[in-house]
């Protein structure tokens, strides 16, 4: 599968062109920092144009006071955008000397992924990931939270993988017994705020996936919390409790950053059209030479 | 008995068929978890076919051969991740089963359980895919 356009180039790149075609952007070049950082900037970080960086804006907020983990004034606009990251083991953020906590089958599984590169990854069917595949896919293709508190739920809208979106229900209900009996890719998620955290409750998935892109595989008893915080404009800390019973012989829980994608909006990817859609954007030549035109 | 066996065939497909669109794109779990299709016999011209359930609870690997009225339910069911055999064994209407396979291609929706199948006083080969 072909990389996202824009994630062809490095940041550190990218920041650098763009401000020396421009002479801006200062908030990009926040962006990088913070992406590498996972700080927010002083104010007193400088382009490499040599001017100052702009101010890092506040965490916006809705009117009833939560966190956007999005964004509201469009001159910051933007979408998460994760990084790939294949081995859970590395994120894990409890116990990391032990390693992922797998079952005998569920280890002899993963080992037989590595050893076979993945070959039948679903995802590279393009079979829709769910839970934390769906926030670090394969793809590293950016996401975004559409918070609609007058409706009591959050919709999460996935550019990658099959044109998916997940909707967290946020009016208390519990999970339905349904979404046990008839578990689905995305599972039933139900959420709440934690101060200023977003904590997402998720269970009913299918078996369709795998845990992470590695091969780590996971069951239909996996019950997976996710905690989002946006700990400053460009960074939304994430941390992910698994409990699988069926695959793993404890709970786990991983994390890391997700930098925001300044500017960005999603675009149409459906991976079933057999995944034609790179050739909807011009290579990195031709873009640089476009982005060269610009007045 | 043919026309019993052909009753209880159908009787457990119809009671398996249902769950197989759905297990189609999944079977990314436990590898034994799933429907499987396929045959036995005691030569390659004699086969006789063969329905075989299995489920996964994260603790055993539970389930039942021509699953129906005359299911034969596991009383063992192991599996060695070391090198993916599979040993199974059931009773029904005092016949006793003893299976022991090898997953093939194990990454596919698609794998197979080859190996011995022995049933009563009888023995053969037997091959089952997942479906």
């Amino acid at each position: 599968m072909r990389d996202h356009w824009i994630s062809k180039f490095a940041i550190a790149e990218s920041v650098a062109v763009l401000t020396a075609i421009w002479g801006v952007p200062s908030l990009i070049a926040q962006t990088a920092l913070t992406a590498q950082t996972g700080q927010q900037g002083s104010g007193g970080e400088r382009t490499k144009a040599g001017q100052p960086a702009r101010p890092m804006p506040p965490i916006p907020r809705l009117s009833d006071g939560t966190p956007s983990l999005g964004w509201v004034d469009p001159a910051y606009k933007g979408v998460w955008k994760p990084v790939r990251l294949r081995d859970y083991a590395d994120l894990l953020v409890e116990r990391k000397e032990e390693g992922l906590p797998f079952q005998p089958w569920a280890k002899a599984l993963y080992e037989y992924r590595i050893k076979t590169e993945q070959k039948d990854d679903p995802e590279s069917l393009c079979l829709p990931p769910g839970g934390t595949l769906a926030t670090v896919n394969r793809t590293a293709s950016p996401w975004e939270f559409l918070q609609m508190p007058e409706q009591k739920r959050i919709i999460r809208v996935f550019e990658g993988a099959s044109h998916m979106w997940q909707v967290i229900y946020m009016d208390g209900r519990p999970h339905p017994q349904e979404a046990y009996d008839l578990p689905t890719w995305m599972g039933h998620s139900i959420g709440h705020w934690e101060g200023d955290t977003l904590v997402v409750d998720t269970v009913g998935f299918n078996e369709g996936h795998w845990l992470s892109t590695m091969g780590a595989p996971r069951t239909n008893l996996h019950h997976l919390i996710e905690r989002f915080t946006r700990t400053n404009y460009n960074t939304l800390r994430y941390e992910a409790t698994i409990d699988d019973p069926g695959a793993y012989t404890r709970p786990f829980k991983i994390g890391w950053n997700i930098a925001w994608g300044y500017g960005q909006e999603l675009v149409e990817i459906v991976c079933t059209e057999n995944n034609q859609y790179p050739n909807l954007f011009p290579d990195e030549d031709t873009l640089l030479k476009q982005l060269q035109r610009k007045p | 008995m043919k026309m019993f066996r052909l009753i209880g065939l159908v009787a457990g497909l119809a009671i398996t068929m249902p769950a197989l669109p759905q297990a189609l794109n999944e079977g990314q779990g436990h590898p034994l978890k799933g429907v499987w299709l396929g045959d036995w016999g005691t030569d390659k011209d004699k086969r006789n076919p063969v329905t075989i359930e299995m489920d996964w609870d994260g603790k055993a690997i539970t389930g039942s051969i021509n699953p129906g009225p005359d299911a034969a339910v596991f009383t063992k069911a192991e599996l060695d991740p070391s090198n993916w055999t599979v040993h199974l064994e059931a009773e029904s209407k005092g016949i006793r089963y003893v299976i022991d396979g090898k997953i093939q291609n194990l990454g596919s929706l698609r794998r197979s359980i080859v190996g011995t199948w022995s049933e009563g006083n009888q023995k053969g080969s037997f091959k089952i895919t997942r479906h």
